[in-house]
């Protein structure tokens, strides 16, 4: 889950960690209130998006405060590459000597906490570290976290200590400023707190005043969300009303544009069932992964998910049954077919778990039952051809 | 002999009383594993098919001997049950999906330190055909032969083993190692194992977008694998930043792209089929 900057904000203030001076707003007519509660003539107006570049696609305006009125109406319900912006964040401009780039992440393939550090932050930080990648220092962790107070007893308070001691004595090492250092210790600290897979300030502001978050992004783990209750309100992805309603069921859903409806049990699966509708000749109108549980309301969801999209024209279900039992998802499609006509041609592929009784089930209803994926996934990329050409005609 | 299990191997089943972990009981025991214990706080006395049922790991070893856990323990308590586990001493497979990151990392550097075998979480397990199945891949695909596989996915790994055995040719042993950014033994630890196991005579590889496991699966065959390798990378036609269902099935940068990673295998000389369906026909035109 992305948390949205001013919200990221937030967090970072309650750790310590200073951050500008700003007020959100979601409608024009506030920015009045608003550029009074920030100091200076100017006001820098941020859209609280998720995308990056936000400077260079104008979704970022310092703005001159006789001029921010203007500038705040333009800016709200402006789209920036696929997302709408519904809220501005206003802030203090400060005064910046120098730009810093600071991160705490997870690198999934050494199996490391990683800090990332460069004194030379601000927007062209992916150049800077293509060009020369000796002005980032990166300081790894092999040491995993402690979990704090969490559910077991193998909440280690112990690897906590020795897990800081040595991030102090590493940071120094690699000839970090000591107030940077502080920082890391802090941004540590969230990352186990809040389950974050990424946190990261850019640019992280040199002031006379001392280092200011200017920036913030924060990643949440998603797997760890039911342990982070106090994140709940910042829920705040930029999903399509189709990927919404499928969260909200916890079916793994994406949308795509081609028009045939896929269901199918596993995400590598399901994947190689999208290349292969394509290498047919063929469009997925979506991915969806029915999951593990794949229980016969879960088919019903995710069928009522797939179908409620506007020009599917046809359905494709590929299931190999391990934890999946076929016979679930049979039961689920007969009946969500007993509740809604099915207009547009369907292929059923079943194999696995329990593919007996769904094959019976689905002979009893005059469903044919496919046993090989390819076989099938032609099929129904051949008699969605057919159909889309019968509709031309009429 | 199958490479991390054969035969001999005895297991006990952590979260056994669970739906998932009561039926897969059933067919771990069908196919021949021999799960000698069962372990659900709070149903010690129970049995789930003739396994007795303890409260602890270590009340079960009290009275069995084992060298591996099954794990179907929701993702909340996972952790606690891999540690758990690893902590008596034995090899672990994690079959639970959605465990917390920080989790995962955790039981994986405890089972460093202690010199343990993880595999998964988030995966189907492992299967020595004809000597020991731990986890939920379905019995009947899998046919004696002499193709390793190692894959990501769990249900495209049984599409692609089902397709081999159809085909006539059958497998040594098969490992899931999970779809999870954070995971136990990956693709190079079960190709050092397929390469010295002389049973296996040629490798599948099944990769997915997301992560750089391929590209370094890549690197490792290039130098030290002499035994023919095919693979299949999973989801070429996904569009970039969408997250897939798996965790780690989301691209974040050049290198975790299906045409980086087949691109990469192609260079260390391994065929990579554009369909899953290809890989048993290659397997068959004596790759």
């Amino acid at each position: 889950m992305n948390i949205t900057e001013h919200n990221a904000k937030e967090i970072l203030k309650k750790e310590g960690v200073a951050v500008p001076r700003g007020v959100v707003i979601d409608r024009p007519e506030q920015i009045v209130k608003a550029i009074h509660q920030v100091p200076g003539l100017h006001a820098v107006l941020k859209a609280q998006i998720h995308g990056g570049h936000r400077k260079k696609s104008g979704a970022i305006l310092i703005s001159n405060k006789s001029r921010a009125q203007a500038d705040a109406k333009r800016l709200l319900g402006m789209n920036v590459k696929g997302e709408k912006i519904r809220e501005l964040l206003v802030e203090q401009k400060l005064d910046i000597e120098k730009e810093h780039y600071l991160a705490i992440t997870l690198d999934g393939s050494s199996e490391e906490i990683v800090i990332m550090y460069s004194p030379w932050g601000g927007v062209d930080i992916e150049e800077v570290a293509a060009w020369d990648p000796r002005k980032i220092t990166n300081v790894r962790f092999t040491i995993p976290p402690a979990d704090g107070k969490r559910e077991n007893k193998y909440a280690g308070n112990e690897i906590k200590k020795v897990n800081l001691a040595q991030l102090k004595k590493e940071l120094k090492e690699n000839k970090i400023p000591i107030e940077i250092s502080n920082l890391c210790a802090t941004l540590m600290e969230l990352l186990y707190k809040h389950d974050a897979l990424l946190i990261e300030i850019n640019p992280l502001a040199e002031t006379k005043r001392g280092f200011v978050a200017a920036d913030a992004k924060m990643i949440i783990d998603d797997n760890a969300l039911y342990r982070q209750p106090a994140l709940e309100p910042f829920a705040d992805e930029n999903l399509s009303p189709l990927e919404a309603k499928a969260r909200k069921d916890h079916v793994q859903y994406v949308d795509l544009d081609g028009d045939i409806a896929v269901i199918g049990n596993g995400a590598g699966l399901v994947m190689a069932t999208l290349d292969m509708i394509d290498a047919f000749g063929g469009k997925a109108a979506n991915f969806l992964d029915v999951g593990g549980s794949g229980a016969a309301l879960e088919a019903q969801k995710a069928l009522s998910i797939v179908l409620s999209k506007p020009n599917v024209h046809g359905l494709f279900i590929n299931i190999f049954g391990g934890i999946t039992h076929c016979d679930k998802i049979a039961e689920g499609l007969i009946a969500y077919r007993h509740k809604h006509k099915l207009k547009i041609p369907m292929v059923v592929r079943m194999i696995g778990t329990r593919e007996k009784e769904a094959k019976a089930l689905l002979k009893k209803n005059g469903v044919q039952v496919f046993a090989e994926m390819e076989a099938a996934a032609k099929q129904i990329v051949t008699l969605v051809h057919r159909q889309k050409g019968r509709e031309k005609r009429k | 002999m199958g490479i991390f299990i054969n035969k001999k191997t005895r297991s006990i089943v952590q979260g056994i009383t669970g739906k998932h972990g009561s039926f897969h009981t059933r067919l771990m025991r069908a196919y021949g594993t021999n799960i000698v214990a069962g372990v659900t706080p709070g149903k010690e006395g129970r049995d789930v098919d003739t396994v007795s049922v303890y409260n602890t790991v270590k009340a079960a070893l009290r009275n069995h001997k084992a060298e591996w856990s099954v794990i179907f323990v929701p993702a909340p308590f996972a952790k606690s049950a891999a540690f758990e586990a690893l902590e008596a001493g034995l090899n672990i497979v994690i079959i639970t999906e959605n465990i917390p990151i920080l989790d995962s990392l955790q039981i994986m550097w405890k089972a460093k330190q202690l010199k343990r075998v993880v595999i998964g979480p988030n995966c189907p397990g492992i299967t020595s055909v004809d000597e020991c199945k731990l986890g939920i891949m379905p019995n009947h695909i899998f046919t004696r032969g002499d193709v390793g596989v190692v894959s990501r996915s769990g249900t495209l790994t049984y599409e692609i083993v089902h397709q081999i055995t159809r085909r006539g040719l059958g497998q040594t042993t098969v490992v899931g190692i999970g779809g999870d950014p954070i995971g136990g033994v990956d693709f190079v630890d079960v190709l050092e194992r397929f390469e010295q196991d002389a049973a296996t005579k040629r490798i599948v590889l099944i990769g997915e977008i997301g992560g750089d496991f391929e590209v370094r699966a890549a690197d490792y065959i290039k130098e030290h694998v002499t035994k023919p390798v095919v693979a299949y990378i999973a989801g070429q036609t996904a569009p970039p930043g969408k997250r897939m269902g798996h965790a780690g099935a989301i691209i974040m940068g050049d290198r975790e792209t299906a045409k980086a990673k087949t691109d990469a295998l192609a260079e260390a000389g391994v065929p990579v089929a554009k369909l899953p369906s290809e890989v048993a026909k290659l397997l068959q035109k004596g790759y």
